[in-house]
């Protein structure tokens, strides 16, 4: 027990290290959020002067995890993820702390518009809104409990 | 023994042997900062609703009694009444029961061991509505008078089998509530640990809830409530507590909530007015860090002198296994009355081996801080089973 107590510990205190990390931050009606993460984000952020370009990143559906299994297992089949495993993000350009690129969930593409601040030289922070609905996502409820149809991704990404 | 120590034994023999559930506030640690996601009362204690069931069982409990290929989707259908699903929407009856043992004294002459029934409660929720605006909970049951006020009036007033909570509720939005009845007043963080300094210096234990009106509010990021209360209007009507108090909570840098609350209340005996600040936050799914301020002014009626009272209450808790979780806590009292100060520390394991199951161990050390003169540690052993159908 004292090693998973250190586990916590040291988990805690390299949470700021991860390399890259999507959040996905969800907020729960009447009250109450979760949210989803993942540190295995595929592809690469590349700096060109001012401007910040990548032309694909991704995620698998499944990878994104909320720290509980029932939750996951509703998270994962809300996203149809039988059908479109992967979460990607393409098509992205930025500069003075605003980009945009194209945000594909569930087999349907949004252009989304984001904010971003660099954290270091070699990494990036960017954040967006979006509507579960515009992706033709079903309205998620369990037992009453519902996930309001505004969500906010979190990206945190290495800088090539 | 001195004049301290007997108060302290008194004190903890008050309230260790009490029988209030109440919240478990340590679970914004999986997400979760409002009582209301999972309770019925939004701010917590009593009955848990569908959803509370289902964490409580997927979240919160182990699986390690279970095959390992069950799903989790059955173990969490489970977690209703009796194992079955309900197929009423209308009506959500639940039985809880708690039981202690309890060694007091530990290593010294004349410890002994008691098993005490804290609660054993039938309640009934009733909900209408589309979106069951309607609440009605009323909880009856078994409670033992507080040991401190046994072969008192006050004692003997009471009945071992009473209610402890009933209300109705309204909910015109999901954010905004209305509610009236017998329920807990809303101040600080309602721990589950009603021993604990931050319940007893203000007067927010076991027995203290109060008939009244409680408004609540909560959005994403903010929580609040405010309830005028009239006393338990079971009780007799000098001893009835009259007043008014309101909290707040609201979230800072995502897993954190800071908050504040007031009281002011009094009988024909005494005044009190209470202030508190705290703050909870999540520190990695499972791990969280409680903590709470207060200030207790209490004016007795008479001669007898106003007494301030301060209390800090320091409390984690680290999730090893999902099922168990490792608490830590120190607690500090001091009033200004008495040159003494009390810290206490009390280390404990929290098991939910399945749902529908609660075991706990908790260790307390209580020191007495005296300038003049010297007392020995107390050390006293608690184990807890907790059971809820």
């Amino acid at each position: 027990m004292i090693s998973k107590i250190l586990m916590t510990l040291v988990t805690f205190f390299c949470a700021q290290t991860f390399a890259s990390e999507v959040t996905v931050k969800m907020t729960l009606s009447p009250a109450g959020s979760f949210e989803a993460k993942t540190t295995k984000v595929h592809g690469e952020v590349v700096k060109a002067g001012e401007k910040f370009t990548a032309e694909s990143l991704w995620v698998k559906t499944e990878e994104l995890k909320t720290g509980i299994d029932l939750r996951d297992e509703h998270f994962h089949k809300h996203l149809n993820f039988d059908k479109s495993p992967k979460i990607t993000f393409s098509n992205i350009e930025a500069i003075a702390g605003k980009g945009s690129g194209t945000l594909t969930v569930n087999g349907v593409s949004n252009k989304v518009n984001f904010t971003y601040k660099s954290v270091s030289d070699k990494k990036l922070l960017a954040s967006m809104k979006v509507k579960p609905s515009a992706f033709k996502l079903k309205e998620a409820k369990y037992l009453e409990i519902g996930v309001d149809d505004e969500v906010e991704i979190v990206v945190d990404m290495d800088v090539k | 023994m001195n004049k301290a120590a007997s108060l302290l034994t008194i004190l903890l023999c008050s309230y260790l042997f009490s029988s209030k559930a109440y919240s478990y506030p340590h679970f914004i640690s999986h997400g979760y900062n409002s009582c209301i996601t999972c309770h019925y009362n939004p701010f917590g204690n009593g009955p848990i609703n569908d959803y509370g069931r289902a964490v409580s069982g997927t979240a919160v409990s182990g699986r390690e009694f279970y095959d390992e290929h069950k799903p989790e989707d059955l173990i969490a259908s489970e977690t209703a009444f009796f194992f079955k699903e309900s197929t009423s929407k209308h009506f959500r009856p639940f039985i809880g029961f708690r039981g202690l043992l309890y060694k007091a004294n530990l290593g010294q002459e004349g410890s002994k061991t008691d098993f005490i029934n804290m609660q054993l409660d039938a309640n009934l929720v009733a909900k209408f509505g589309e979106k069951d605006q309607w609440i009605m909970s009323g909880t009856f049951g078994y409670a033992p008078i507080p040991r401190a006020l046994q072969n008192t009036a006050a004692g003997d007033a009471m009945k071992e089998y009473r209610t402890r909570e009933h209300y109705i509720g309204y909910r015109p939005k999901p954010n905004f509530g209305i509610y009236f009845g017998l329920m807990d007043k809303p101040f600080g963080i309602r721990v589950v640990e009603h021993n604990s300094f931050s319940r007893i210096t203000p007067q927010l234990t076991m027995d203290d809830q109060a008939h009244g009106m409680i408004l609540h509010y909560s959005n994403p990021t903010f929580e609040a409530g405010l309830d005028a209360f009239v006393g338990n209007l079971l009780n007799k009507e000098d001893i009835r507590m009259k007043g008014m108090s309101a909290t707040f909570e609201q979230t800072v840098f995502e897993k954190n909530r800071i908050g504040a609350s007031f009281m002011t209340q009094k009988n024909t005996y005494l005044k009190m007015l209470s202030t508190a600040i705290h703050s909870r936050s999540q520190i990695t799914h499972g791990t969280s860090v409680l903590f709470e301020l207060g200030k207790v002014d209490k004016t007795p009626e008479g001669a007898s002198p106003k007494r301030s009272e301060y209390y800090a209450l320091l409390q984690n808790h680290i999730r090893t296994n999902r099922g168990l979780y490792f608490l830590n806590s120190v607690e500090y009292y001091k009033n200004n009355l008495d040159k003494n100060y009390r810290v206490r520390f009390g280390p404990g394991l929290q098991y939910f081996p399945f749902s529908k199951l609660e075991l706990r161990t908790d260790v307390y050390n209580t020191r007495n801080f005296n300038q003049e003169a010297t007392s020995k540690d107390r050390w006293d052993l608690l184990m807890q089973v907790h059971a809820w159908f």
